[in-house]
């Protein structure tokens, strides 16, 4: 089921012929910027497309596998680039399951293992952000579940070391990158914080928003600082010891959220998805890593640059305006190639390329516009 | 030889010959007198008058001839040549021959006149007081008339050529007897006069004479005695100069020595001042009588600067210093001190000065000690408290303390060290002097003005405020040497003052604004359902707007006093300034309201966690004020505005203002579109509420998989449906229906609404295909109109909220899995939406489109889409449409 849409010609959007929901990248490859994209469609045969995005380049596909369901999501794992994990609709329930892309056989996967006993809608499942294979949580409507260790080898199944939560209308979870066993989900309004290798709540935001919550992440380079979005087209920032009133909270979007991304490594930056067709960019420096280490290593380099030199203050100080441009809270853009809800948003391997997909199976792929990461890269 | 005689010769000895006038010469020469007087003036042209005068002078010889000898006629001839000569030389023919020249007669004629008088008989009766006249005038020297024709007639018996023989000749020949008899009688007794004048002329001579002999006499006695007199005297002058040298040499010894000893006292009185010079120093210290000793020591220090190798006098002088020392330390102190009273402080610093002390350092030392002293004046002015009342007071009390001691700083600056020099480097000195009195006045005043602005900066009522400042601008300008830099600065504090006032008015307004708002809000809060009832909602955005609108008005009555032309004269000149500002802030006014304070609330609304602080319909009266704003406070501000500036411009008459154009258009638009977004924002919020019950209703039911044959549309529509209406209600309570009214359209709608539901319907399970390729071009359509601003009128919100309504359970139904009888379910469940909004707004195709996207959601959310037979839907529909009509029907 290929897109007519191919051509030779570089191109930054990718079409595929079904309805599509899911969308993961390859985070194990460092190198390419791949990413594994899920059709959804009830009645049909679905797929799996692994496209692959190059800079001047455009969209390369690379190979399709079929998958049985429609995708409702995918999950890369960090440890294994060629191991990924599905949540679909079987029709009358939802599994998660976990797949091999086969090694000998071109465009074909392999399931490994099913992981067994949700209830309801299972969410993406997720995996260690630091890239190891110790464990696995997975999320359904009520329920959180913790997983073994995982063989990338072996078909055994792993098994649940721990379920708790028990909270009604779970949407989306989130691991702390910083701080170990730290977890985060949303159940409709509120935000909670979990270590869950106690199954303890740490922390918890009620009434985070109006609405429900679609998506939360935690900031990649700072601890204690977490995003969320939701239904009331608004993104927040949290401070997880200070949870009584947003840090920072951008209004744009008409129309809900469904996915909010930090950049990996310019936290900084954040991408939002959403229903109203359109994918922003936006500027968070004032709450960001950036903010804290650059003033300081720039308070250094203007020492260091009055003692050298006071001529060269000028060109210092221009330099300074363009960075405070940089450092103003807002949005920097809005991307408009979709025509229908953009459900799934994600950065790629490289610092600035990101993806999106919406509904009627457009793919896309973005950078930051230059002015942010030049100056980023700069620094 | 007679013939050669020259015309001007003959004219000559005519003259000096013929003694009658020129008339009688013609009758007796028979000659025409007009010819002979020209002849006679030089032009010898008539040949008669030539023949006529050398007859008379040929008969004139003639007839001499007769009388004297004949050897006279050469010489008569020379006498002619020089006549003046001869009258000299020969004295006596020159009185027996007729004299051409007058000169000769005033020597010679005393004596021959007198003889002739005695000897000549007289002639006619005019004649005689002639001849007397002329007998006085020779007797007395004085020739006056000689010239007269008659001096030469020989008949006349005075005259000096008077001629006896033709004299009496002519008497006896033409006189008659009596006639001769007469003239002798008259000549006797003239005779006998003239005898009797004579002798008494000798004897007053003779007198005189004899009296002059006597006085002679006497004199000639008199000296004789004087003689005597002289020698006594001059030999007893030769004895009292001979006595007093005796005198004068003996004493001449003794004056020296007086001289000397005076001397010496005064000399003594000298020293004995200058060793008694300090202690008379300490005592005019004691005495506090400075200047005295400044007087004393000056006066004395140039006599020991003189004599200072003498020890005792370098004593006394390095006493005195060591005096005058103490005294400057003194007097340096009391100049610092800041008790000492200014008086006391100026004689200070004029008493160092004399003293000879740096002026410099007098100077600095005067200043800062006047500084000090005005700073603690103004120090303790600055603590005292005012109340709300008496600014005026205080500041003129201010004004009165501090601009005294301003103006007596500045005089007795100038009167010590700017006006006493006048030496060659006192122009330097001056100038620097003026330049330190500069930095002195202006530290001064800078600090007054500072006290005085930070007082009034907390007074906020105008009339106080502007007679305060009127008090500092009169007396600030009474100011004899208020120079330009004060001048300014009281323009800047006038200023600022002036516009910390207009400010603080916006401030005001600003902050009775918010309250208005912050009150409507509470209002509605408190009122809830209630404000629904009658026109309650209408009524109080209203008020609200009227009452915003009345604070402005209020604002320009308190701006009034400003512009008052009587009290505020001194303000004029800062009128365009004020009026510009005052316009700036106006404006800016009404951006702060629309654009940052209501947009304030969205803001609010967006970030507060709880909705109930502001309720959407906080936002409808906001939009309600905004268009009330908008279409009368603007025009109501405006006019405002006009009359002010009516009122303003006959305060000020002459004074052009800039006057903005205030820019209602384009602050109408800006309300407008502030009241838009709010809308906008609005019907957000309410499709929010309206979204969550779809949402709700959708996950109300369990499984859709798993459901019953639908026999009806679910319950959740209708409490949409009712949420929608109430939601319109409310919103027709502010804002008008548009001219799309509903009941006009409602047949026309039902007929399409039937034609675009059999195309839905038509909907087949191989038809997805084709939909789904439809969807990209609708929702390309969507995107345009979907999250577009909403109208000012129920439709427009209605259907804004509808459309995000619909959307968002599109989106919910994305999630879902349907089975057929689900699927069955939704289906009719947007038929029946599809109906009732058809039914409401006509056929508007933006539901159309986003219900047939739910349409062809639901097909492809199902496993098995079989879509219900057309007549089971439009059926179960149409009751359920008329069921829900009916009560209408019958309200």
């Amino acid at each position: 089921m290929f897109n007519t849409n191919q051509s030779t010609i570089p191109t930054n959007v990718y079409g595929l012929s079904l309805k599509t929901r899911a969308l993961a990248h390859i985070s194990a490859e460092a190198d390419t910027n791949r990413f594994l994209v899920g059709t959804e469609a009830l009645r049909e045969d679905n797929e799996i497309a692994l496209l692959e995005a190059k800079e001047g380049e455009g969209i390369k596909f690379i190979s399709m596998f079929s998958h049985p369901k429609e995708i409702q999501s995918i999950t890369s794992c960090p440890f294994d680039q060629s191991l990924f994990f599905t949540v679909y609709n079987s029709g009358s329930e939802y599994k998660s399951s976990c797949w091999k892309i086969s090694d000998t056989e071109k465009d074909s996967i392999e399931e490994l293992f099913e992981l067994k006993g949700h209830s309801g809608l299972i969410k993406p499942i997720l995996c260690d952000p630091s890239g190891s294979s110790d464990y696995i949580v997975s999320l359904d409507d009520t329920n959180i579940r913790l997983w073994s260790k995982i063989d990338g080898s072996s078909k055994d199944s792993p098994t649940v070391i721990k379920t708790f939560g028990n909270l009604s209308k779970l949407t989306v979870g989130c691991l702390n990158p910083n701080i170990s066993n730290q977890l985060a989900t949303a159940n409709h309004t509120n935000i909670k914080g979990w270590d869950f290798r106690n199954a303890k709540e740490t922390f918890s935001i009620d009434n985070a928003h109006s609405e429900h919550i679609r998506d939360i992440d935690f900031n990649p380079n700072k601890p204690y600082y977490l995003l969320s979005a939701g239904d009331d087209c608004k993104l927040k920032f949290w401070d997880t010891r200070q949870t009584k009133d947003p840090v920072k909270t951008f209004v744009g979007h008409n129309h809900w959220i469904w996915s909010a991304k930090y950049n990996k490594y310019h936290d900084q930056l954040v991408i939002t998805s959403s229903s109203d067709n359109t994918v922003k960019l936006w500027n968070v420096y004032s709450i960001s890593s950036a903010n804290t280490t650059n003033t300081l290593s720039k308070e250094e380099e203007e020492e260091q640059q009055k003692q050298q030199s006071p001529n060269e203050q000028q060109p210092q100080q221009q330099k300074q305006k363009k960075k405070n441009k940089r450092n103003e809270d807002q949005l920097i853009k809005t991307y408009e190639e979709h025509e229908d809800s953009v459900y799934n948003i994600s950065w790629s391997s490289s610092n600035f390329l990101f993806s999106s997909l919406s509904y009627d199976g457009r793919f896309v792929v973005n950078n930051v516009p230059k002015e942010y990461s030049d100056i980023l890269t700069y620094i | 030889m007679n013939s050669q005689i020259s015309d001007s010769k003959l004219v000559k000895f005519y003259y000096s010959t013929w003694k009658l006038g020129p008339g009688d010469f013609c009758k007796e020469y028979n000659d025409d007198v007009v010819s002979f007087s020209k002849f006679l003036n030089g032009i010898y042209d008539s040949e008669r008058s030539r023949e006529n005068l050398k007859k008379f002078w040929e008969k004139h010889q003639t007839s001499r001839l007769g009388d004297q000898s004949d050897d006279d006629d050469d010489e008569f001839s020379n006498t002619f040549g020089d006549n003046n000569l001869n009258s000299q030389l020969s004295p006596i023919r020159n009185i027996q021959s007729p004299p051409s020249a007058n000169r000769g007669l005033g020597a010679g004629a005393p004596s021959a006149g007198q003889t002739t008088a005695t000897t000549g008989a007289g002639g006619g009766g005019g004649k005689d007081n002639k001849r007397v006249r002329n007998l006085l005038k020779t007797y007395y020297g004085a020739g006056i008339g000689e010239n007269e024709p008659t001096v030469n007639d020989p008949m006349n018996i005075d005259g000096p050529s008077f001629n006896l023989n033709t004299y009496f000749e002519n008497i006896i020949k033409s006189s008659t007897l009596p006639q001769l008899i007469a003239k002798d009688n008259e000549m006797v007794s003239e005779i006998r006069t003239l005898d009797g004048d004579m002798k008494t002329l000798v004897y007053d001579n003779y007198t005189k004479f004899i009296n002059a002999t006597d006085i002679i006499k006497k004199m000639k006695t008199n000296v004789e005695n004087m003689e005597e007199g002289m020698e006594l005297l001059s030999k007893n002058m030769d004895l009292i100069t001979t006595c007093s040298e005796k005198i004068n040499s003996t004493l001449s010894v003794r004056r020296d020595r007086i001289d000397q000893l005076s001397g010496l006292q005064k000399l003594l009185k000298k020293l004995q001042f200058l060793t008694a010079l300090p202690s008379r120093l300490n005592h005019c210290l004691e005495m506090q009588a400075f200047n005295q000793a400044v007087n004393y020591y000056n006066s004395n220090s140039g006599i020991l600067k003189q004599y200072n190798h003498i020890p005792s006098f370098q004593n006394i002088q390095t006493e005195c210093d060591e005096i005058m020392k103490n005294m400057k330390v003194k007097l340096y102190e009391r100049l610092s001190s800041v008790s000492t009273p200014k008086s006391d402080v100026v004689e200070s610093a004029e008493i160092l000065m004399n003293l000879l002390e740096p002026v410099e350092k007098v100077r600095s030392q005067y200043l800062q000690s006047r500084k000090l002293q005005t700073l603690d004046i103004l120090s303790s002015l600055e603590k005292r408290e005012v109340n709300s009342n008496n600014i005026t007071d205080y500041i003129s009390d201010l004004n009165k303390c501090f601009l005294s001691e301003y103006e007596y700083n500045t005089s007795s600056f100038k009167s010590l060290f700017i006006n006493r020099f006048d030496g060659s480097d006192s122009n330097r000195e001056r100038k620097q002097s003026s330049l330190q009195l500069d930095d002195f006045s202006k530290e001064l005043f800078n600090r007054y003005l500072a006290i005085a602005k930070v007082k009034l900066s907390s007074f906020k009522d105008p009339e106080q405020k502007i007679k305060a400042l009127e008090i500092i601008f009169s007396d600030v300008s009474k100011l004899s040497n208020s120079d330009l830099t004060s001048f300014d600065k009281i323009n800047d504090i006038i200023n600022s003052s002036v516009h910390d006032q207009i400010s603080y008015y916006f401030e005001n307004l600003q902050t009775t604004i918010k309250n208005q708002i912050y009150n409507m809000n509470n209002i509605l809060n408190t009122k809830k359902e209630e404000a629904l009832e009658g026109n309650f909602l209408l009524e109080l955005s209203e008020s609200t707007s009227k009452a915003i609108i009345q604070d402005i008005s209020l604002l320009f009555k308190n701006l009034k006093p400003f512009f008052l032309p009587t009290e505020t004269s001194f303000l004029s000149r800062h009128y365009g300034t004020i009026f510009t500002k005052i316009q700036v802030k106006l404006q800016q006014f009404f951006l702060f309201l629309v654009n940052i304070h209501f947009v304030e609330y969205l803001d609010i609304i967006a970030t507060t966690p709880n909705k109930e602080q502001f309720s959407p319909r906080f936002l409808l009266v906001l939009t309600s004020i905004c268009l009330y704003i908008e279409n009368k406070g603007i025009g109501h501000v405006v006019q405002l505005m006009n009359e002010f500036i009516s009122t303003v411009k006959q305060g000020i008459n002459s004074q052009d203002m800039n006057i903005l154009s205030f820019n209602a258009p384009d602050l109408c638009k800006r309300i407008r579109e502030t009241g838009q977004t709010i809308l906008t924002s609005f019907a957000r919020l309410k499709s929010q509420k309206t979204e969550k019950i779809l949402k709700k209703g959708l996950e109300s039911v369990p499984n859709w998989l798993v459901l019953k044959e639908p026999r009806d549309v679910r319950p959740v529509i209708d409490i949409l449906l009712e949420e929608l209406s109430g939601v319109s209600k409310e919103v027709s309570k502010l804002l008008p229906t548009t001219s799309q009214t509903l009941n006009t359209h409602a047949s026309r709608a039902q007929g399409h609404h039937r034609t675009s539901s059999s195309n839905s319907n038509s909907n087949t399970p191989t038809d997805i295909r084709k939909n789904t390729s439809n969807t990209n071009l609708s929702l390309f359509d969507k995107k345009v109109d979907l999250y577009s601003q909403v109208d000012f009128n129920v439709n427009s919100v209605m259907i804004g909220i509808i459309k995000l309504t619909l959307k968002s359970f599109m989106e919910c139904l994305r999630l879902k899995t349907f089975g057929t009888n689900g699927y069955h379910q939704i289906q009719i469940d947007l038929q029946y939406l599809r109906m009732i909004l058809n039914d409401m707004f006509g056929g508007n195709n933006s539901f159309e489109y986003i219900i047939q996207d739910c349409e062809s959601t639901i097909t492809e959310r199902c496993l098995d889409p079989i879509p219900l037979a057309k007549s089971i839907t439009q059926k179960i529909c149409e009751t359920k449409f008329q069921k829900r009509n009916q009560p209408n029907d019958n309200e």
